[in-house]
């Protein structure tokens, strides 16, 4: 099996000398939907951030055997989208529509395909009504619906959710999950997340994180473990 | 929370709303360089202010709700009306002058942004030529701005709820310090946002 991201003895410091992420290594394979799984502060964010080359870290990670550097970000982004754990850092435009077509106008794009590319999307995720509206006047789950439209439109082999169902309302949260499910047989997925439930309902593999260490690597069944779940802060 | 700070009726129907946003602005503009250049007389300000009078009832955004806010604004005309007043000692219809044009200026300008979703307006600027950089920045003031008094109204109540006496300067202050490294951190994720949907330094 292709191994789509490798992570290698990753090591990640913050400013003031934190030690966010400890000595990380796993694989996901392609088509995978792997899950990162910790407390609150266990590096999860921190650890995406390093495999998208936005953070400087110690180590090695390679996306489809390309290793992440300087070098060559700006081409493997193209094939990574990325859904921010709040919308509102992620949506910076006055309208959707806008906001969908930063990314493919960055990369070159010409404008009718823009236009073609972002009502197919827009008709996917069920929000071709938001096309002209602007962000502040959507609610939470809408936006995240438009945060992952943004990150789909460059139909892109990777997707990373940060954390997707946090504060969302349990109808938008099982209508996001559908999102997810409907895009697993097509993409390799990564989720952070804080919830055992989520991981065991669409994770192929899993990893447990504990201040910034990797305590587990393997399938989700441990999270059937009450014992191994409170002693790592996950219930 | 949702607000509407800057195009509270941008969103109603009047026939002033219907009009192109790109001849909105072209009017908009002429009338500004035409104040400035046609010499001072009382016919012209009576005129431009019927003009701006009718177009305010057609455009069915309530008149207080303009004169409101021409008053927050009217203190800084009046300065900027007095400088210019005493650099020129020898001409007083500089005083009168300054001043008129600036307040029909801001009017028409509140009544464009509140006859035009800011959205168009940014797109007729980018149709009038102005530089892609300038409507970014701007578009990013349009968004943030809404967010950024969540965050300092949220702030207030947390405050209030946790007092019942009225909130200390030294209080607002710490506050306002939180809110700047909110905002900081917040432009940060923006920042990694960007990069992640392929900003390499340049605007496309």
């Amino acid at each position: 099996m292709t191994e789509a991201i490798e992570v290698k003895n990753v090591w990640y410091k913050y400013p003031n000398d934190t030690l966010a992420l400890d000595g990380v290594s796993f694989f996901v394979n392609k088509g995978e939907t792997f899950g990162i799984l910790g407390p609150n502060g266990s590096g999860k964010t921190t650890l995406l951030l390093c495999i998208c080359g936005v953070l400087k870290f110690q180590g090695e990670i390679r996306i489809f055997g390309k290793k992440v550097s300087q070098k060559n970000i700006y081409e493997l982004r193209r094939n990574i989208g990325f859904v921010f754990q709040n919308p509102d850092d992620q949506l910076f435009m006055p309208t959707v529509y806008e906001d969908i077509s930063f990314g493919p106008r960055q990369y070159g794009i010409k404008e009718n395909e823009i236009k073609a590319i972002i009502e197919d999307v827009l008709n996917k995720l069920g929000i071709e009504d938001f096309k002209n509206k602007s962000s502040h006047h959507l609610s939470f789950g809408e936006k995240k619906k438009v945060c992952i439209a943004t990150a789909l439109v460059l139909n892109p082999d990777i997707l990373i959710f940060d954390e997707p169902t946090s504060e969302l309302d349990p109808a938008s949260r099982r209508e996001l999950m559908q999102i997810i499910i409907s895009l697993k047989s097509k993409k390799t997925i990564l989720i952070s997340t804080h919830e055992p439930k989520i991981a065991k309902e669409i994770c192929d593999k899993i990893i447990v994180l504990n201040k910034g260490k990797v305590v587990y690597e393997g399938l989700p069944h441990i999270l059937n473990d009450q014992e191994f779940l409170t002693k790592n802060r996950l219930a | 929370m949702k607000h509407s700070f800057f195009d509270k009726y941008s969103y109603i129907n009047s026939p002033v709303h219907k009009i192109n946003p790109v001849l909105k602005l072209i009017l908009f503009l002429s009338i500004g360089i035409l104040l400035n250049i046609i010499p001072f007389q009382i016919v012209t300000y009576i005129l431009i202010g019927s003009v701006t009078l009718v177009i305010t009832y057609l455009s069915k955004v309530p008149l207080i709700f303009i004169l409101k806010r021409t008053l927050v604004i009217l203190p800084f005309v009046f300065v900027i009306a007095l400088t210019n007043f005493f650099s020129k000692l020898s001409e007083s219809t500089v005083l009168y002058k300054t001043f008129l044009n600036a307040y029909i200026m801001i009017t028409l300008l509140i009544l464009l942004t509140q006859t035009t979703k800011f959205p168009e307006m940014l797109k007729s600027l980018s149709y009038l030529r102005v530089p892609k950089l300038i409507l970014v920045l701007l578009s990013f003031i349009y968004r943030y701005f809404f967010i950024l008094i969540d965050e300092a109204e949220k702030m207030i109540y947390s405050a209030k709820i946790r007092t019942y006496k009225r909130l200390k300067i030294r209080t607002i202050g710490a506050m306002i310090g939180v809110l700047f490294i909110k905002t900081y951190d917040r432009s940060e994720r923006v920042y990694w946002s960007m990069l992640l949907r392929g900003f390499d330094g340049k605007i496309k």
